[in-house]
């Protein structure tokens, strides 16, 4: 089975084609801007580089978030665009997933982090088991400050995943059973293996059930009517 | 406390900005509120020109963000005036990208809660041919003699 995956709800984007589990091509980069201008001639790259078309997918897995709001519609948009003209099912990945599934550890409860900006992070907390993770439970939005708490009640021995690195210095500060490990950012082969279970237990959402995992929605809309009536969208309905 | 300043003409306007320029320090955010035509470009001209930038500022409005290195410090001059949703400024990454320099955002009432708490807000209003400049300090500006500005 050939699949696609994109992930671009972080600031590390990433394509892979993969036959199987095996990655045969794949492209990444680091930057928190400019998801849209890498993923498309990345795929271009990857198809080149395995010698495939479009033509030969079987399915398109894409990251849907947590994440950046752009980054994850660009990435949801490409896949949607590919996916329908190739006639192929379309598989959503969720980010904190991917992270989760590549997490070293064999025995320590994990905790998946993506910082979503304005002071709140997702998380979201995965026991690891022979050949993957569970999840405990859906994603969530929370403060630094309860992500510390979560992390203070925890009675296992956990590892933090993810955007690590976005933390507030000393957040983590005095928690001796809390380590952090990689990786940073969901990996485009991480998100083929999730979508590669998802497609094996036949579990394909509806396409029109595939939307962006915000958690926030519907986001705040600046509300220009009352900041400008004058405005172009002061006077929107 | 408000620092409140008459600026009856456009060359007055610019020299608030220019003196200001001298309270800055990298990592600073200006939040800057008032309608068309306030003069909301000229005040940011000003503080430019204070920062020894050489080249001349022009409105952000369609390319949502410039920066300006040629200064003491970076200036990054966000207008945030065709965005929808705080989504979308905060996918700008206005803030990296003005770490080690000034934000100044224009319309930046309108993304307020995507603001850090500690930033200068100011507001320019139109009194007939005159402007008036108020400044409200939060956090650490009000620790800083924005009252000297007052020549």
């Amino acid at each position: 089975m050939k699949l696609l995956g994109i992930t671009t709800s972080t600031p590390g984007s990433g394509v892979a084609l993969a036959d199987g589990l095996q990655v045969v091509a794949s492209a990444s980069r680091v930057d928190r801007r400019g998801h849209a201008s890498f993923v498309v001639p990345a795929i271009d790259f990857c198809f080149d580089q395995a010698g495939w078309s479009p033509e030969d997918l079987d399915a398109v897995v894409v990251d849907v978030g947590p994440g950046l709001y752009t980054g994850i519609r660009v990435g949801l948009a490409t896949a949607q665009g590919l996916a329908a003209a190739v006639g192929v099912p379309l598989v959503p990945s969720v980010s904190l997933d991917a992270i989760a599934l590549r997490a070293a550890t064999g025995r320590r409860h994990i905790w998946a982090v993506v910082d979503v900006r304005r002071g709140e992070l997702a998380v979201a907390g995965y026991r690891p088991v022979p050949g993957g993770v569970v999840k405990d439970g859906p994603p969530e939005l929370v403060s630094p400050e309860r992500f510390r708490a979560l992390l203070e009640s925890d009675p296992d021995d956990s590892l933090v995943v993810g955007d690590v690195a976005a933390l507030e210095p000393g957040l983590l500060k005095g928690l001796h059973r809390v380590k952090t490990g990689r990786p940073r950012y969901p990996q485009a082969d991480a998100v083929v293996e999730i979508g590669m279970g998802i497609l094996e237990r036949g579990e394909i959402p509806h396409p029109d059930e595939i939307r962006p995992l915000y958690l926030r929605e519907p986001d705040v809309t600046i509300n220009w009517g009352a900041i400008r009536p004058d405005s172009p969208w002061g006077n929107a309905p | 406390m408000t620092i409140e300043l008459r600026c009856p003409t456009e060359m007055e306007t610019r020299a608030v900005g220019r003196r200001l320029a001298s309270l800055c320090r990298p990592g600073d955010v200006l939040s800057l509120v008032g309608p068309l035509g306030a003069g909301k470009t000229t005040f940011v001209g000003g503080l430019a020109d204070g920062l020894g930038i050489e080249e001349p500022v022009t409105s952000p409005t369609f390319i949502l963000m410039r920066t300006y290195r040629s200064g003491f410090l970076p200036l990054v001059h966000v207008d945030v005036y065709r965005l929808t949703s705080l989504a979308e400024f905060d996918d700008l990454g206005v803030f990296e990208e003005a770490e080690e320099g000034v934000l100044v955002v224009e319309w930046g009432d309108a993304v307020s809660p995507a603001l850090p708490r500690n930033h200068l807000r100011v507001e320019i209003d139109v009194d007939g041919t005159e402007r008036r400049i108020r400044l409200l300090p939060a956090g650490d500006w009000r620790e800083r003699t924005l009252e000297e500005l007052v020549a």
